[in-house]
């Protein structure tokens, strides 16, 4: 009996010995995962995207318990503090296949892969573009809870004050947001925007003009409490200003959504009420810019499908990337040195663009940046100009 | 306290045990049990989950307990274009020592101390789109002791198994195991 006994703690001693460590990876490494990817084909002349379950790799990830790693960090209905996100950090859970390859075993742990991928992939790019961020991980909250009843479901916002994309519960029976790689990239393009822009913009005089132009945000008056400007505060041009701004940042998110999936209707999948209206494979026509706040999506997508159009004609379309870098740096440099009494130039962008070195535009671009410039501004000061490579440019007409 | 109290158990069962020794081997038919498991979600608040059980026990002089069991679990996440389902399938080897053997008239009280070891493995079907993927798990160790309490009338048995148990499979996570087991011990 004593033997049996000695056996039986022997065994008890053993049990508890072997029990298995908690799967967190020795620093960090690099793991394969299966996600919803887009990709996008050129058939009969036309791009067509599709999504479907493939294996990528998420580099340099710290955790496959909950979620991290160097690129993103995750949290479950956060709240807002003040050195950024606060809340929980929502467990992960994967099942590792005899290839090692991690596959999602819920909806949050799929959505928790698909944004680490994409938030990689989107660093990458903006690098590449010459953006300068800080090398820290991009806070993603998951479930996050929106008191304004419009906005509390079906949305994702960026928000400057603690640098983090929030995604908002999804209800819709179509692609969730949270792999959705255009509304992704379109979000994170918000980050650069407020980054290379509004935050740099942000002096005393202007302080309320920057929170104002935190979009998504003072639509959402979320939990996160950014003080919402009243247009009654505003001066005129200030007002000018802010929905130039509002509509460029729409603007060249949509478009930096399709640079980096070549999807130029991303929004079908996911909110497929805005897709018609929002699309970027449609011909760009000379529109009027719309001076009011209700107007900013009519403008950004007339901003985005400009810049499509222009991009279609390039060898390398990931080039308008280094394009849309070097704009902001200058647009940035606009609003700080803006006074109250100015407003910023509404056709900096077309003549941004028609007077690039870096975008060979071919003669209807070129017309067309022409003809929007000369609609906005009221006065034709600008012609196309032949170059000795065969492209157009934008030149004043009294320097010809 | 604690390990005086675990010496004074075992003390006792070896004198309950060598008293009521009669040198017979009994195997132990049980009615699939309900079993629950406890586990963290998500936002690690705690779930409870049903897990449907299979299970087959021998024990020697309601001393030793050893025993094979199979456990199957399903799982679902997700809205209509994007979900998953999985199902998970176990089997472990539960091995057993009675520290406490009480007889009263009819009945016998008996707790054991039990170990388990096994390995499961789970299927997952992710559909997207309309397009389903099916992909296996490797097999995961898993591994967990506790104690169960049995009481044993007519040659009718009524236990419940409670065990701590840490499986991969679940993540890498431990979850609280209560089984509550009906079944019929046959002496060989």
């Amino acid at each position: 009996m004593l033997i049996l006994s000695s056996l039986a703690s022997v065994m008890m001693l053993f049990l508890s010995a072997c029990i298995p460590a908690e799967n967190s990876l020795a620093g960090s490494q690099n793991i394969r995962v299966q996600i919803p990817i887009s990709d996008s084909k050129i058939v009969s002349g036309t791009a067509e995207t599709n999504y479907s379950l493939k294996v990528v790799t998420l580099e340099n990830v710290y955790s496959t318990t909950e979620l991290q790693g160097q690129f993103a960090k995750f949290f479950y209905a956060p709240s807002s503090a003040e050195k950024g996100l606060a809340g929980l950090n929502p467990l992960s859970f994967f099942l590792k296949t005899a290839k090692n390859i991690y596959i999602p075993r819920n909806e949050n742990t799929a959505f928790m892969a698909t944004i680490y991928y994409h938030v990689q992939n989107l660093k990458k790019m903006s690098d590449l573009a010459g953006f300068v961020q800080e090398e820290k991980p991009l806070s993603i909250g998951l479930a996050t809870q929106v008191v304004d009843p419009t906005m509390k479901t079906n949305r994702a916002f960026y928000d400057g004050n603690t640098d983090s994309i929030l995604i908002v519960p999804y209800t819709k029976s179509e692609l969730p947001i949270a792999v959705n790689s255009g509304i992704l990239a379109h979000e994170y393009f918000h980050s650069l925007f407020f980054k290379t822009v509004l935050q740099k913009g942000l002096t005393a005089e202007n302080k309320k003009l920057s929170e104002s132009l935190q979009l998504h945000l003072s639509e959402a008056k979320n939990l996160f409490e950014i003080e919402t400007v009243e247009d009654a505060s505003m001066t005129v041009e200030q007002l000018s200003t802010r929905i130039y701004l509002n509509s460029l940042n729409e603007g060249l998110a949509d478009f930096w959504a399709w640079l980096y999936t070549k999807d130029s209707n991303f929004l079908k999948w996911s909110l497929s009420e805005f897709s018609e209206d929002r699309r970027l494979n449609v011909k760009p026509e000379v529109r009027e810019y719309r001076n009011f706040q209700g107007s900013i999506y009519e403008n950004g997508t007339q901003f985005a499908r400009l810049l499509k159009s222009i991009a279609d004609g390039l060898d390398n379309p990931q080039l308008m990337t280094t394009v849309i870098k070097e704009f902001l740096v200058q647009l940035s440099t606009d609003f700080v040195e803006l006074k109250s009494e100015e407003t910023l130039n509404t056709g900096s962008l077309y003549l941004f663009l028609g007077q690039s070195d870096k975008i060979k535009l071919d003669e209807n671009n070129c017309d067309l940046l022409n003809k929007s410039m000369t609609k906005m501004q009221n006065e034709k000061s600008y012609s196309c100009e032949k170059q000795t490579d065969g492209s157009f440019k934008l030149i004043k007409q009294n320097e010809k | 306290m604690k390990n005086k109290l675990v010496l004074f158990l075992l003390l006792l069962s070896q004198m309950v045990s060598a008293a009521e020794s009669k040198d017979a081997l009994a195997v132990e038919f049980y009615l699939p049990g309900l079993q629950y498991r406890t586990y963290q979600d998500e936002t690690k608040a705690l779930q409870i989950r049903r897990v449907d059980q299979i299970s087959l026990q021998l024990s020697y002089n309601e001393l030793l307990l050893a025993g094979l069991e199979i456990n199957r679990y399903s799982e679902s996440s997700g809205g209509s274009s994007y979900n998953f389902d999985s199902e998970t399938t176990e089997w472990s080897l539960l091995f057993g020592y009675n520290f406490l053997n009480y007889k009263l008239t009819d009945m016998t009280f008996n707790i054991y101390g039990a170990g388990c070891f096994g390995q499961n493995q789970t299927q997952i079907e992710t559909t997207l789109l309309g397009q389903s993927t099916t992909e296996n798990s490797e097999a995961q160790t898993i591994i967990g002791f506790g104690i169960i309490p049995q009481m044993i009338f007519h040659d009718f048995i009524l236990a419940l198994d409670l065990r701590w148990m840490e499986s991969k499979a679940y993540s890498p996570q431990a979850v609280t195991v209560v089984t509550i087991k009906v079944g019929y011990s046959l002496s060989l």
